[in-house]
């Protein structure tokens, strides 16, 4: 059961804020998915190993090839300094 | 019936010239996008460029490789070097990616005139496209409808002839369903056929790229250019024919599973075409071999555990500090970053990634995720045993339902990706095409699934149902601009 604490500690856990307006509406969404996953409870299948869609058999030795500019790289950010991603410790005003 | 092949004589005999073709459909655009939001950003200056470039090579009697020369676009979710890629998300407004996606690079190699970057629901996260920070593209045949997602701008803008065909993505019916919904071919092909680097990723172990186009000859044509082994990707595999060439083989012989609770489970209209299509398979020559799969109840939320499991954990890069707008006032570090992930990820997105963080959690990871995972191998191991090991294909409907109208709340079991999921789970290739409408005049899709790899038998199959219904399925729409 996923009580509206729950859902605050959780959001905490991946970085985002709930509103209180917010948490109603998301916990009962939340609580629409479970009733779906516990489907799968139902399901006593004995524990098999995971087989790959796909067979891994294109692994390649790895090579080193050329990579981007340091300035190329952090040119979509507004944290940069000296070709380095740099957050600066602000307080609120 | 293929649109790219009409268009590609038309440039090679000089009927037109492709800076002429590529302004006609940036003139449809210019009309059209502003209904139908198919659109987030035109490129016009970049399709004329290219234009420029065929044209000096027609002029010098040089040959047209395939895609030559044919205005296309991209969903927003591949990356295109200096372009803004925004996943239809606040979190990327103004991100311009550094380098090109695999396939994209690809189709500038064939000098394809880009027209603009599709719509799409935010991250990929939605069946309608309604998710997508600029609202939903809406689908041509009724504008009050829904276009379908999460590629809803692929599907709309070829469906109203705004660009000859598309790339999208699929990861749980992404491709097919908006296809089905504007009556068009969408090929979802195999897991590691079609290279995924430089695709923004939602759930990496499900996802491809694939065309959203107006003809299986077309989705054949484009997939054989876009299925090119890449080492970037490391379960990119490329694929070992191209498909194109093997269109038109007879069908005498081919197994076409069909499961009857699947057909019972969909509405009167979507059955009853699907049963009629498969009528045609079998004057075609194909044997209809009844199957059912067990445990299909259990698909739906085994995808969505493992894909929102996923993204949670691929969407923890989109902080604010490396690209999209950030918070300007914070405590700290951490206080930034939740601050920016909080303004910038819209409700479907948020409702997701607490979802996926929840699953991974200890105690819930235990019930949901390792159960999920486990039940992932069981039923690739069972679709194998219960369908493919009776048959060639299986065919199903698409979606259960037509297109519907804009502000639909749909229920989490019944969100349209009930058939099309499975395909994902196990990497399966799978094709949607147009196979009738209903009573509104939608059109209908069905579903081909195949088995791995052999994108060329759906396609095929695809193929030689347009060829045996005259192609009176394919999206008939007026658009002004008749070839």
């Amino acid at each position: 059961m996923i009580t509206n604490e729950k859902l605050k500690e959780i959001a905490h856990l991946v970085k985002l804020y709930v509103t209180d307006e917010e948490i109603g509406s998301l916990a009962a969404e939340l609580r629409e998915y479970l009733k779906l996953f516990n489907t799968l409870t139902e399901n006593e299948a004995e524990d098999i190993s995971t087989i790959p869609a796909v067979p891994l058999d294109s692994l390649r030795e790895d090579t080193r090839l050329s990579s981007l500019s340091p300035e190329v790289i952090t040119g979509n950010s507004k944290h940069r300094e000296d070709g380095f991603f740099a957050v600066e410790v602000k307080k609120h005003e | 019936m293929s649109r790219i092949v009409q268009l590609r004589g038309m440039l090679e005999k000089k009927q037109i010239s492709c800076r002429e073709l590529t302004e006609s459909y940036l003139e449809r655009i210019e009309k059209q996008n502003g209904r139908l939001r198919a659109l987030i950003t035109i490129t016009e200056e970049e399709a004329l460029q290219t234009a420029d470039t065929v044209d000096k090579k027609i002029s010098k009697g040089e040959k047209l490789r395939p895609l030559e020369g044919i205005p296309m676009a991209v969903k927003d979710n591949i990356s295109t070097m200096g372009i803004e890629t925004t996943c239809a998300s606040r979190m990327l407004s103004g991100y311009k990616p550094i380098y090109d996606a695999h396939v994209w690079q690809l189709l500038k190699q064939q000098n394809a005139p880009l027209l603009g970057k599709c719509n799409m629901d935010e991250f990929s996260m939605g069946s309608t496209c309604e998710t997508s920070l600029i609202g939903g593209a809406k689908n041509p045949h009724d504008t009050n409808r829904v276009a379908g997602g999460s590629s809803g701008g692929s599907a709309s803008s070829v469906a109203a002839n705004m660009a000859a065909y598309s790339l999208g993505s699929d990861t749980g019916g992404s491709i097919r369903l908006p296809a089905s919904f504007c009556g068009l071919i969408g090929l979802k092909p195999t897991y590691g056929s079609v290279s995924r680097y430089g695709l923004f990723a939602y759930a990496s172990s499900m996802e491809q790229i694939g065309p959203i186009a107006f003809s299986a000859e077309d989705a054949a044509i484009v997939f054989d250019v876009i299925s090119e082994r890449d080492t970037r990707d490391m379960t990119s595999k490329g694929i070992s024919e191209k498909t194109h060439p093997q269109l038109g083989r007879s069908l005498s012989g081919l197994r076409i599973g069909i499961s009857d609770e699947m057909l019972g489970s969909a509405g009167d209209d979507v059955s009853r075409a699907v049963r009629e299509a498969a009528d045609v398979y079998r004057k075609l020559g194909a044997q209809l071999v009844p199957v059912s799969f067990s445990l299909q109840k259990y698909v739906l939320p085994v995808y969505y555990i493992l894909s929102f499991s996923e993204a949670s954990s691929n969407l923890g890069c989109y902080d604010g500090i490396r690209f999209g707008p950030a918070a300007d006032k914070y405590d700290d570090i951490d206080h930034m970053i939740s601050l920016t992930r909080s303004m910038n990820f819209g409700r479907e997105v948020k409702l997701r990634l607490l979802l996926g963080t929840y699953i991974l959690s200890s105690g819930p990871y235990d019930v949901y995720y390792k159960k999920a995972q486990n039940l992932r191998s069981i039923i690739a191991k069972q679709i194998k045993e219960e369908i493919f090991n009776h048959c060639d294909v299986f065919l199903s409907p698409t979606t259960p339902f037509t297109a519907f109208k804009s502000g639909t709340n749909l229920s989490s079991e019944n969100n349209g990706d009930s058939y099309t999921t499975m395909a994902n789970l196990t990497g399966l290739p799978a094709i949607s095409l147009p196979c009738g409408y209903d009573v509104d005049n939608m059109p209908i899709g069905m579903q081909l699934i195949g088995k791995h790899f052999c994108e060329a038998q759906i396609l095929n199959a695809a193929y030689m149902f347009e060829r045996e219904t005259d192609g009176a399925f394919l999206s008939r729409l007026e658009t002004g601009y008749e070839i």
